[in-house]
């Protein structure tokens, strides 16, 4: 379970998260979105032990991030937002670092390493340095590293980032089938309609602050009574962002114009 | 009118001052921080141009009184042409980013429409800046100190400032046709990895010459009659002595000469080597760079097994390998090697049984003089972006990350070291003598690594950039001369003399270092606060 409560941090002049609060449940995939500069990465950064927040406090199954931090790390599985790993390690060298880091038994290890990167497709690369791999196949390595400690709680940070469509479709179906299991997942991403399908709730954030939260269904039909078609349409009047068609339109017109003579 | 010039060479005016303005930007900055948050800081700024400039100064004020004390006007100038060159080469061979251009550079700027030769140019360009900024750094004390030298000529500081000038380009150039010469030689895909290699022979070389070339060079009034000789002519830092204290003409032609044949040597190297980044195997090279692993051998598992405890474990693995393979590392520590091999070769060139002694001990003694520089470098990681996987980990003892990082550095770098010298040291001295020196100084290197260990504030291979050697905490080095100087002596004469004080001493310093260790462990040699890393 994740408990963010009253988060605030502010970064000099600019107010990064303006009291924050949620709940991401046990058995339940929360969908944390927002525009670029919302305050997604910071509240992540703090959920994961990277950063302080100013006030406010999180915590992790229980577990203040900030007064017991070993405790609530151990209970998390983390992908960020840019896979960067260290390309001299091979993927299995960095699960083995990752698992013996979180204190798995050597034989879980030998165990598992094989089976999550079989499961990526990368068992093949096992033992090639990563500096070679390409972005998706970086990430798989980092999804690996993620489960490999079977989390109660798994913050994914633009999971879906550069891997290919039967990668994304097999990790769907993994986290379904681990909220089924009872593992907490805080899902952060632009692409709407993948989180419409598989987030349980969501939370809207935009400068700083929440904007809406609850389940799809709910804040979908919040509005006027009867369901909204897509989560888009939500979002973009929760955070009031100007008509897109209309911008792109503006744009083109413009270019147009200052290409004729 | 320069746009117009430049592009009659085919350089885009625009593009080549934009990219200049980057470069040297960065020179003056370092690299900002690309990771860290409130509570794990990001890296420091990379050795930036300013306190380099500083520290040059400084070091070139000691070397001018020192030359100004001792010598006439030709020696004078010698000494610090000397000084001033291997300064520059030294930079240089540090930095291939500044010599040549980085593959991984090139491949962030290949897809911009900028004309292959004005990147090439504003390479140049920036090189040149930076050589020319050394070498002002470097001339100052002593064009000041000409003015007396030359009994208050006005233009002494001016000759001395030209020829200091001069030098810097001259050794830059051969650093970077080097650099040319072994892509061109080596498959340009694995002239990283040659580069590491040229740059343990190019120490080498230079530790060579500092501990040899006092020897040869002439007495502090023969530098007048060195000047006339035949041998000024191989000698470089000759060259340019002669245009700062007025020396023959063929040294003043040979010095004008060269930096141009140099430059234009360079620039017919340096351009197949564009060619080669043109191509697009620069970019290929990432893409084929991945290769299979080799497992750990059977000492390091042997010695992980009964030597690293479990909590150590992950940071012992991390670091053995990274210190291995990590590029920015092997740089910056590989061409250190030089130095012992330096000190075995005087050893074994001395006729005299007390030399050969004397050079010994300093063999089994010197790693303790640059250990630190090593140890200092291990903070630093070309991927610093990649440290998350650290800060997000339930670590809870800060101690075991830096011992299992510690110990790793004992078994690759300690070890295997002492173990050659313990070979070199019963074939100078015999079985006992030999292998108890050998010991007794490892012991000391052991006790003294896990001394240098709290100065290690970051955990291993976290932070972007680096430290260059001039940075590091010389009161470390200077301080233990002495105290290293003292205590091999008492050793080499009591094992020596008595070789059952062995007993007695290897004990010793067995208890001390692994006192030294239990105390560690327990956070009491621990650099930094935080519980958690």
């Amino acid at each position: 379970m994740i408990v963010a409560k009253e988060l605030t941090k502010r970064y000099g002049e600019i107010t990064a998260l303006d009291g924050v609060s949620f709940e991401a449940r046990s058995g339940e995939i929360l969908g944390y979105l927002g525009p670029n500069g919302a305050g997604k990465s910071t509240t992540i950064s703090i959920l994961t032990g990277l950063l302080a927040p100013d006030s406010g406090s999180a915590s992790i199954s229980g577990y203040d991030v900030a007064a017991a931090p070993v405790e609530a790390k151990a209970r998390v599985g983390y992908v960020p937002e840019v896979p960067a790993v260290y390309e001299t390690l091979t993927p299995e060298e960095f699960l083995g670092f990752v698992g013996r880091i979180r204190k798995l038994p050597e034989s879980t290890i030998a165990t598992r390493t094989p089976l999550l990167l079989d499961l990526f497709e990368i068992g093949d690369r096992a033992r090639f340095r990563m500096g070679g791999f390409s972005k998706g196949m970086r990430q798989k390595v980092l999804l690996a590293a993620a489960l490999l400690h079977d989390p109660e709680v798994l913050i994914l940070d633009e999971p879906l980032s550069g891997l290919d469509a039967p990668s994304a479709l097999l990790l769907r179906e993994i986290l379904r089938g681990l909220r089924d299991a009872g593992k907490t997942i805080l899902y952060s991403s632009h692409i709407l309609e993948v989180v419409e399908k598989i987030a349980d709730r969501v939370v809207i954030l935009a400068k700083g602050r929440v904007v809406a939260q609850g389940t799809v269904e709910e804040l979908l039909r919040a509005k006027s009574g009867e369901a909204k078609r897509h989560l888009e349409d939500l979002f973009r009047e929760r955070t009031e962002i100007a008509d897109p068609e209309a911008r792109a339109r503006h744009f083109l017109a413009e270019l147009r114009e200052r290409r004729s003579p | 009118m320069i746009a117009g010039f430049l592009a009659r060479l085919g350089i885009d005016g625009t593009s080549f001052r934009l990219l200049l303005g980057l470069q040297i930007r960065r020179d003056f900055e370092g690299s900002s921080p690309s990771t860290g948050s409130a509570d794990a800081p990001g890296p420091i700024d990379d050795s930036p141009l300013l306190v380099n400039v500083a520290h040059n100064l400084s070091m070139a004020t000691l070397v001018a009184y020192f030359a100004y004390v001792n010598f006439e006007p030709f020696g004078f100038a010698f000494v610090q042409m000397v000084v001033l060159m291997v300064a520059v080469a030294m930079a240089l061979v540090a930095e291939f980013g500044v010599a040549l251009l980085d593959p991984e550079v090139h491949a962030m700027l290949a897809h911009l429409p900028i004309p292959s030769r004005t990147v090439f140019a504003a390479r140049a360009v920036n090189a040149l800046f930076y050589v020319a900024v050394m070498a002002t750094s470097w001339s100052l004390p002593g064009a000041i100190l000409s003015f007396r030298v030359h009994g208050g000529s006005l233009v002494a500081p001016l000759a001395h400032f030209v020829a200091s000038l001069l030098a810097a380009l001259t050794s830059a150039v051969i650093v970077v046709a080097g650099y040319g010469l072994l892509a061109r030689l080596v498959s340009p895909r694995r002239v990283h990895d040659a580069t590491l290699y040229a740059q343990v022979l190019f120490s080498l070389l230079l530790f060579l010459g500092f501990l040899y070339g006092p020897s040869v060079l002439p007495s502090a009034d023969g530098f007048v009659a060195f000047s006339r000789s035949p041998n000024a002519l191989a000698c470089p830092p000759a060259w340019f002595a002669a245009i700062a204290a007025g020396g023959p003409a063929r040294l003043v032609t040979i010095a004008i000469l060269a930096p141009i044949v140099g430059a234009l040597v360079t620039v017919w190297l340096a351009a197949g080597y564009m060619a080669w980044l043109r191509s697009g195997a620069g970019a290929r090279r990432t893409a084929s760079g991945e290769r299979a692993n080799r497992g750990a051998g059977f000492v390091t598992r042997l010695f992980r097994r009964f030597a690293v405890r479990e909590d150590e474990r992950p940071s012992f693995d991390f670091a053995m390998i990274q210190m291995s393979r990590e590029r920015a590392f092997r740089l910056r520590v590989y061409p250190l090697l030089g130095f012992p091999i330096a000190l075995a070769v005087m050893a074994t060139s001395m006729p005299s049984a007390h030399d050969r002694t004397l050079w010994t001990m300093l063999l089994l003694y010197a790693p303790n003089l640059y250990f630190p520089a090593v140890i200092s470098q291990l903070p630093f990681t070309s991927s610093p972006d990649a440290s998350w996987m650290w800060r997000t980990a339930p670590i809870s003892r800060r101690s075991d990350v830096l011992i299992g990082a510690e110990k790793a550095f004992l078994l690759r770098f300690v070890a295997s070291l002492f173990v050659v010298v313990a070979i070199f040291a019963v074939w100078v001295w015999g079985p006992i003598a030999g292998l108890g020196n050998a010991a007794a100084a490892a012991l000391i290197a052991c006790i003294f690594t896990v001394l240098d260990f709290r100065e290690v504030a970051d955990l291993p291979f976290t932070r972007g950039g680096s430290r260059t050697f001039s940075q590091i905490e010389m009161s470390h080095v200077m301080g233990r001369v002495v105290v290293l100087a003292v205590a091999s002596a008492a050793q080499f004469y009591l094992v020596g003399t008595a070789p059952v004080t062995l007993l007695v001493l290897l004990p010793i310093l067995v208890a001390t270092f692994l006192g030294l260790l239990a105390w560690q462990r327990r956070g009491g040699l621990v650099a930094g606060a935080p519980a958690h890393a």
